[in-house]
């Protein structure tokens, strides 16, 4: 009986650091994490206005590169189960520098990973009118086929197929085999994990690299599509890619 | 002992997680409370809705409101077309005598606007089912460039400098923020309140009223050949199905496939519900039979069998001449004329 209750405890405990941040944790004991989403180009900060060449040689310059996250949780070293920390949905956005920073506490201790969820979860696609980030005035939501756009990247290219010279692809859909929310798990190296174990803070960038949208897991020519707006078997395929493209480029730190 | 323990934990738990929960929600803000609380009646023999009430609690002054933006052009981009424009209440919501409606700058929609009535009980919205949820329906015709043709921003603009609207969005929610998540809740509450269920047919199964021999015969034809699919109360079974009509070639319209992407759900379309059936001509999903008995001379003559059509249809319906005539009767009985002329649900006084 003692033990349950202990356990509850801890329980409640862990809950509340998740779910309730109004409370205020002993400071000593716990981490501050600050994540940097990045956008690059084979390792270069994206540059809009600049020419880049995919591995199939085809130009591309981007206009616009969008992404929503989720439920980012750092992973403990004990397969005791992972800790959620910050259910909230942010949309990324290339061209607004202050929707790349996410900052949350942590209760300091051993940690291996980070992982997040690219995308909206299938319940918040059908449950009707929302506001703050999933506001559908933000852009990133069908409305002739409601849910959102998980991920928009845009931009020209003389090898597009479209009259206008440009690509778009509009990533999303939620329902069974065609769902695109993807998540993505990123490794600390021993190095790391020794450091942030006895970190106060500690800043991780994250670099997006966009030249993988067009091959990673799979080979996806501009030439060979220029266009997605719907949800369906292409989606879930730029999905694979554009949840590839994520990788931890520095961690600092305090 | 132990037991007050866990239940206190317990207790601490939820209230946790539901301080959490509204922090996700708040649309409202804590004095929508004085706001006056609104009863959704569901009409006897009714299953309970689809749309969840409990995400949006109906009051007067969310109804109101509504009911106001239901008819206020400024949704549109040239202000000429409110939702009202294609949804007319005389014709229990739907566009009288317009195979398809007409939008911004004279375009055409390329599907007949439904009526609009008992939506509540819809799991999916439109001819496809492609909206999930009645609060995010009004998207799609404000922002399509042949309906209304407007962007959201732009609406909430024009709606923040209105001061009318304030006060409305005040008393509806609390305090004055306009934004798509409240326009949509309060259109949402409009519209949901849209109840047909006063029809002579409503009140024969309350045994107020009888059905002539003609008409009882006409509701036997009824049973037998219709309702499977138009299935009753609501007289529609909420299902998609191909009706054997042949593509309209410059439309290219395959319904419910569209949405899916399942070959499967080719040329499949939402089962229309039969209430009001003589109010809301013309008929299908692009407005191509211009009467009820023509809808139904296409299920006896001229079904055409594609690979979906659905087999309740292949072999077409057999129908007499004799049964088609009470048939129709039977279906007059289905007009709800208390619903067309419910001042609650026409334009709001300026
Ligand atoms: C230009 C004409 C037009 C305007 C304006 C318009 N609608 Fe519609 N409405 C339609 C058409 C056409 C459909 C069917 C769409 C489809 O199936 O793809 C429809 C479908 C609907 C449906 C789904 C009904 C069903 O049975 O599935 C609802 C609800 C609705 N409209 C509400 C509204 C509201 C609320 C507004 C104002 C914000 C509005 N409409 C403005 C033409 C219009
Ligand atoms: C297999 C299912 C099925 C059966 C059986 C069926 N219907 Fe339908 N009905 C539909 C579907 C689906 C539509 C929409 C077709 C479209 O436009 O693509 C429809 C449309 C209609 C419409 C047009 C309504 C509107 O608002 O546009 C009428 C009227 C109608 N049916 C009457 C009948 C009658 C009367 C019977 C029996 C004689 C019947 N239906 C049998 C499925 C069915």
């Amino acid at each position: 009986m003692k033990t349950t209750i202990l356990l509850l405890c801890v329980l409640v405990a862990s809950i509340c650091q998740a779910h309730c941040p109004g409370i205020a944790v002993d400071e000593s004991n716990t981490l501050s994490v600050r994540i940097e989403f990045q956008s690059t180009v084979k390792g270069q900060p994206l540059v809009f206005s600049q020419t880049y060449t995919n591995s199939f040689g085809e130009d591309y310059k981007i206009s616009a590169f969008r992404y929503y996250t989720g439920h980012v949780e750092l992973l403990p070293d004990i397969h005791s189960g992972k800790l959620r920390r910050d259910h909230i949905y942010r949309l990324y956005d290339a061209a607004i520098p202050s929707s790349w920073v996410i900052e949350f506490s942590v209760l300091s201790g051993k940690y291996n990973a980070i992982s997040f969820q690219l995308g909206i979860d299938s319940i918040d696609n059908i449950s009707g009118a929302r506001g703050g980030e999933l506001d559908p005035a933000k852009g990133m939501f069908w409305t002739w086929n409601t849910g959102y756009v998980m991920a928009k990247l845009e931009g020209e290219s003389a090898f597009s197929n479209v009259p206008t010279g440009m690509f778009s692809y509009h990533v999303g859909g939620y329902k069974g085999r065609y769902n695109t929310i993807r998540r993505v798990g990123l490794k600390f190296s021993p190095d790391q994990q020794l450091q942030i174990a006895r970190a106060h803070a500690v800043t991780l960038v994250i670099e997006a690299d966009i030249d993988k949208w067009f091959d990673s897991a799979h080979k996806l020519s501009i030439a060979g599509k220029s266009f997605l707006h719907s949800p369906g078997e292409w989606a879930a395929v730029y999905a694979d890619n554009f949840s590839a493209m994520f990788k931890i480029s520095s961690m600092e730190f305090k | 002992m132990m037991r007050k323990i866990i239940i206190a934990i317990c207790v601490f738990l939820g209230a946790g997680l539901f301080t959490f929960q509204i922090s996700e929600k708040e649309f409202f803000s804590r004095h929508a409370l004085s706001a006056t609380p609104m009863k959704f009646k569901i009409p006897k023999g009714f299953p309970g809705p689809q749309y969840k009430f409990e995400n949006n609690p109906l009051t007067v002054e969310g109804f109101e409101l509504g009911r106001k933006l239901f008819y206020d052009g400024r949704l549109s981009k040239d202000g000429n077309f409110p939702c009202a424009s294609c949804h007319q209440q005389f014709a229990a919501f739907a566009t009288f005598d317009h195979a398809l409606s007409h939008g911004f700058k004279d375009q055409f929609t390329t599907r007949n606007a439904p009526a609009l009535f008992n939506v509540a009980w819809m799991k999916e919205l439109h001819w496809d089912g492609g909206i999930n949820n009645l609060e995010v329906q009004p998207l799609a015709p404000i922002t399509a460039g042949n309906e209304m043709a407007e962007n959201i921003d732009t609406v909430i603009a024009k709606l923040k400098a209105d001061p009318g609207y304030r006060r409305m969005f005040t008393r509806a929610f609390g305090d004055g923020r306009i934004n798509s998540q409240r326009m949509l809740k309060a259109l949402a509450q409009f519209v949901a309140m849209l109840v047909s269920a006063n029809s002579k047919y409503d009140k024969v199964q309350r045994g107020e009223a009888v059905f002539s021999p003609s008409e009882q015969l006409g509701y036997a034809v009824f049973r037998s050949k219709c309702a499977a699919c138009h299935k009753e109360p609501l007289f529609t079974d909420d299902s998609y199905r191909n009706t054997g009509l042949t593509v309209n070639g410059r439309i290219n319209d395959y319904g419910r496939m569209a949405i899916t992407g399942n070959p499967n759900d080719s040329l499949k379309f939402k089962v229309p519900s039969l209430r009001n059936v003589y109010l809301t001509f013309p008929y299908g999903h692009d407005g191509r039979f211009y009467s009820v008995g023509a809808v139904v001379d296409h299920y006896r003559f001229h079904v055409v069998n594609g690979p979906t059509t659905d087999s309740l249809l292949r072999n077409k319906l057999n129908i007499s001449d004799d049964e088609r005539f009470n048939l129709l009767l039977f279906l007059r009985t289905l007009t709800d004329s208390g619903f067309i002329s419910n001042k609650r649900f026409s334009a709001p006084p300026p």
